[in-house]
């Protein structure tokens, strides 16, 4: 799917972005430090608490921050910009040019004031629904979403700066900004919205990890399990994939919720017809041959009568269906298709943890055969226009497992602070509190102790490499 | 708090609403059909997707609909509340179909408002600001009006079950589920406990629908449902922002450590509010004993001010009182995060820990704090989270026993119409775990009915209200 793929890629290479280590397919080194004592459990949580929130749309001012953002660096000029940024995020935190950075910072407060004010509101509206509703597929999604992007770079640089400097609360507090900003990101009712959500979280994971690395920093255990589950946030931009597929055909986010709706005009079955060269313009490379000719009539023509059958059958009056043209019986029942498989994919995340993965790969399997019969609709939409969901999900739950691994981590930093700076053998050792188990796996996370240096493993799932960013693991070792 | 011990009374006023002919703690018995799975599992999902929802807030067309209600009720008060409670508990074959058709005749713009309001993108009843500003003084008279709205939802289900129309009932509760959770987004707790109840009322309408014949399985739908139904988290917060947006000019203290002191007037107004908190702080001699607590206890709140962060020369400016009520909120921080965290984990933990948290907060009320602040705010203003999280668990774990219920009906399809000898011979559905203890729910069959049942804790033993058991019969 095109608003799929590029997303993906998308996300992959986001969550590569990691200043403090680049290459990810190596253990991530951890040196912790005895945490500084807290005065409560959340005192630096990673979301802005409702008390600190403000009434209004955070977008709003993310836009506005993104407008400023954009401004700035035009008189900058986009290459100095990026190359500046570029050497910014590749130097270790002793060879940062504090001095310089400072004065980029001063430079750009009016854009860090906006992301903080959209961080501290109530809500997050990107006001997505209504494009999709008017415009399905067609409607250029993601374009402002994807500018977000530019601003995280700017908190996560400014972390880096706060921690070069030793003011770890502030550094925290932008973390604070960072993760909430990623999660107002996820609000959007769109995959691509959900994944850039996804991505920009991950590289508040990744400035996550340089802050443990600090001394005097307090533990963040509660912290990080106070985040809700990014697997949580996804079942909206799932029931939103029907908003944009209904919205994508003129007159069906009516015909299609209404049992008693009638047929079409002549102009909305033409722009019908339009809607499905799009998305096979787009999407179905196999089938673009089929749409440019007389084929997909053919196929609407030959299962005309099964599809008004099957209509009737799901509650349609059958003097409606007759009186509908070819092509609206035939999106109609391609619907059906549809919302049974969408259905099947959102029913999938009641599972148990351990069983979702696997249930979206067997619908994906689904979802890309090519079925036969007289019953199959002739537009094979829920093959079409279906997201690969299994990936989008796959990318939440990689988030999670980071949050859970990273607060193991801080589980670990409790235990050898209370003992004389040495890991526990196993981690039911850890009586300190309850060590998190892997949500990919609903099992412990892999341990193992060698000398001074704890090792935390996050496995492959099922179905995918044995690499990063599906595998990672973190070396640990506890400056006494 | 007032308004927290008000809601513990909802909380128990709104304990599961038995039926006329059913006393607490009965068995619900269930004469039901075998049924298949809907070939599109969320066929009869209950919540509106996000295709039927539109721009705007829902509160609002709540807020009218109250209205309109309360212009219908007009002066009759208790008889009119009376008339949607017969209509509500009465055997549905005497169902007065025609008065009830009346009614939503004469009242016909209640339902299409409150229905607009289901269908919202959002729901904000701009309680948050007001907390911040009014604190334990925020009146919220149309959250009660949502315990009205949510009868004429009942009232219609009911009426289109009569009519045979099932499709259309359960479109209703839908309607009522998702009211249900749209109060709580009032973030009050006392919203969460009236969004409890209102599910309640919807579950008994589940109840009544799957029993009859033609009824379509409701696995996916239930399974569907979020769990904890009605989350607390966001309400814990704006409990803890409530306290202090309660004392004047301390709200914005707490946020900022570089707050200076505050004015005369506010602190004699942060003392009414001490006052309004725990009417005890009247009686004569009390005042000039915190008084003097203050003033022996002001150098150890500095201290901790000053190592929580706040620069020394401003805490030496602030009044006496202003110290001790900061430094009775570090402590009251302390609790409430507790309570936050708490929200994070499995629901029969999370219980666990909010017993734990209570006795805890019994021993306080009883002993005091050996070396607390000097203001013992906590004691006071602390919710009773023990009874609130055990409500919002009578749901869940009624949500999870109705799942297991049409698992059993899912069965019975796949098996010649035959009930299932133990739970785990079901295949057709994942069968959910009891809220209350993390384990399957109790399962035996007696003669020809499937008897489900929620363990009872020793403690409740006594309390019938938390009984939880349904006994299945297939119907012949």
């Amino acid at each position: 799917m095109s608003r799929t793929y590029p997303s993906l890629a998308l996300v992959l290479l986001l969550a590569g972005v990691a200043p403090a280590q680049d290459d990810r397919s190596k253990p991530v080194a951890i040196t912790l430090h005895a945490p500084q004592p807290a005065l409560r459990k959340l005192q630096y949580p990673l979301l802005v608490p409702v008390a600190e929130q403000r009434p209004g749309n955070a977008i709003t001012d993310y836009k506005e921050a993104n407008k400023k953002h954009q401004e700035l660096r035009k008189d900058e000029g986009y290459t100095a910009y990026e190359e500046k940024l570029a050497a910014w995020q590749a130097l270790p935190l002793a060879e940062l040019p504090r001095k310089e950075m400072a004065a980029f910072f001063k430079q750009y407060a009016e854009v860090f004031a906006a992301i903080e004010a959209g961080a501290h509101r109530e809500h997050a509206d990107w006001e997505h629904l209504e494009g999709l509703r008017k415009k399905g597929v067609a409607s250029l999604l993601g374009e402002d979403i994807q500018r977000v992007r530019g601003l995280i770079r700017l908190v996560a640089l400014r972390i880096r700066f706060h921690l070069a400097e030793g003011k770890i609360d502030r550094a925290l507090k932008d973390l604070q900004t960072g993760f909430t900003m990623a999660r107002h990101t996820g609000e959007s009712p769109t995959l691509i919205g959900s994944l850039v959500g996804v991505a920009l979280e991950g590289i508040m994971l990744n400035e996550m990890e340089e802050v443990l690395r600090q001394p005097g920093v307090p533990n963040l255990y509660w912290a990080l399990g106070d985040v809700p589950a990014s697997v949580g946030t996804f079942q909206k931009p799932l029931q939103a994939e029907r908003v944009s597929v209904y919205g994508s055909f003129p007159g069906f986010l009516e015909t299609a919720t209404d049992l008693d709706a009638g047929p079409i005009t002549a102009e909305q079955v033409q722009s019908c017809v339009k809607a499905l060269s799009l998305i096979q313009d787009r999407q179905l490379q196999g089938l673009r041959a089929v749409a440019n000719d007389l084929q997909m009539g053919l196929a609407i023509e030959k299962k005309h009568e099964a599809a008004k059958k099957t209509l009737v059958a799901a509650g349609r009056p059958k003097v409606k269906v007759d009186a509908m043209p070819h092509v609206q019986v035939a999106i109609l029942h391609a619907l059906l298709v549809y919302d049974q498989m969408l259905d099947e994919m959102q029913a999938a995340l009641q599972l148990p943890p351990g069983q979702i993965m696997p249930r979206f790969n067997e619908l994906e399997k689904q979802r890309k055969s090519d079925p036969t019969g007289d019953d199959i609709p002739a537009l094979p939409l829920a093959k079409l226009a279906l997201p690969g969901v299994g990936k989008v999900y796959r990318a939440h739950l990689r988030n999670d497992r980071r949050f859970a691994v990273l607060r193991c981590v801080e589980a670990l930093r409790l235990y050898a602070a209370a003992h004389d700076g040495k890991f526990p053998a196993a981690l039911k050792d850890v009586k300190e509190v309850a060590v998190p188990i892997d949500p990919g796996t609903s099992k412990d996370l892999e341990y193992r102790l060698a000398g001074d240096t704890a090792t935390l493993r996050l496995p492959s799932l099922a179905g995918e490499t044995n690499a990063y960013p599906f595998a990672m693991s973190y070396e640990l070792t506890f400056k006494r | 708090m007032k308004r927290s011990f008000l809601a513990i009374g909802l909380c128990l006023a709104f304990a599961p609403v038995a039926s006329a002919q059913r006393q607490p703690g009965d068995p619900i018995k269930l004469t039901v059909e075998p049924a298949k799975a809907s070939a599109r599992p969320l066929k009869y999902a209950f919540a509106f997707e996000i295709l039927a929802l539109k721009t705007g807030n829902a509160a609002d067309d709540y807020k009218a609909a109250g209205k309109l209600y309360k212009d219908a009720r007009g002066s009759e008060g208790s008889a009119y509340e009376d008339q949607f409670e017969a209509w509500l508990n009465g055997d549905l074959k005497d169902f007065p179909t025609k008065e009830v058709e009346a009614f939503f005749t004469t009242n016909k713009a209640i339902m299409p408002l409150v229905e607009a309001g289901g269908r919202r993108e959002l729901c904000d009843w701009g309680h948050r600001e007001k907390l911040r500003k009014q604190g334990f003084n925020l009146t919220i008279p149309e959250i009660q009006e949502m315990r009205y709205l949510i009868r004429v939802v009942a009232v219609h289900s009911r009426l289109n079950l009569a009519k045979g129309k099932i499709d259309e009932s359960l479109r209703d509760v839908r309607l009522g589920l998702v009211m249900a959770r749209h109060t709580n987004e009032s973030s009050l707790l006392i919203s969460s406990l009236v969004g409890i109840a209102l599910t309640q009322v919807m579950l008994n309408r589940v109840d009544e629908i799957v029993q009859q014949p033609g009824a379509p399985n409701l696995s996916g739908a239930l399974s569907d449902l979020p769990a904890p139904y009605i989350p607390l988290r966001k309400a814990l917060e704006c409990e803890r922002m409530s306290v202090f947006g309660s004392f004047p000019g301390m709200a914005d203290c707490m946020e900022d450590l570089n707050a200076g002191p505050l004015t005369e007037q506010q602190v004699q107004d942060c003392i009414k509010t001490m006052e309004q908190a725990e009417p005890q702080f009247k009686q004569p001699g009390v005042k000039e004993l915190i008084a003097l607590n203050v003033s022996l206890k002001h150098d150890k709140a500095k201290k901790a001010l000053i190592e929580a962060g706040r620069p020394r020369e401003k805490v030496e400016a602030m009044p006496h009182f202003q110290v001790a009520l900061l430094h009775s909120f570090l402590t009251l921080d302390r609790y409430y995060d507790d309570l936050l965290t708490m929200q994070n984990l499995p629901s029969w933990e999370a219980y666990g820990k909010s017993q734990e948290f209570a006795r805890k907060v019994r021993d306080l009320a009883a002993n005091g704090e050996p070396g607390g602040p000097a203001l013992p705010l906590a004691r006071y203003v602390l919710p009773a989270v023990e009874k609130i999280q055990r409500a919002q668990l009578r749901v869940d774990r009624r949500i999870a026993a109705l799942r297991c219920v049409e698992a059993i009906r899912l069965y019975a399809a796949a098996h010649d119409g035959k009930l299932p000898a133990r739970l785990t011979e079901i295949k057709e559905a994942t069968l959910p775990v009891d809220p209350l203890t993390g384990k399957a729910f109790e399962y035996a069959m007696v003669e020809n009915t499937a008897v489900l049942k929620g363990v009872v804790p020793p403690e409740e033993k006594e309390r019938r209200n938390e009984w939880l058991t349904y006994e299945v019969t297939i119907r012949k």
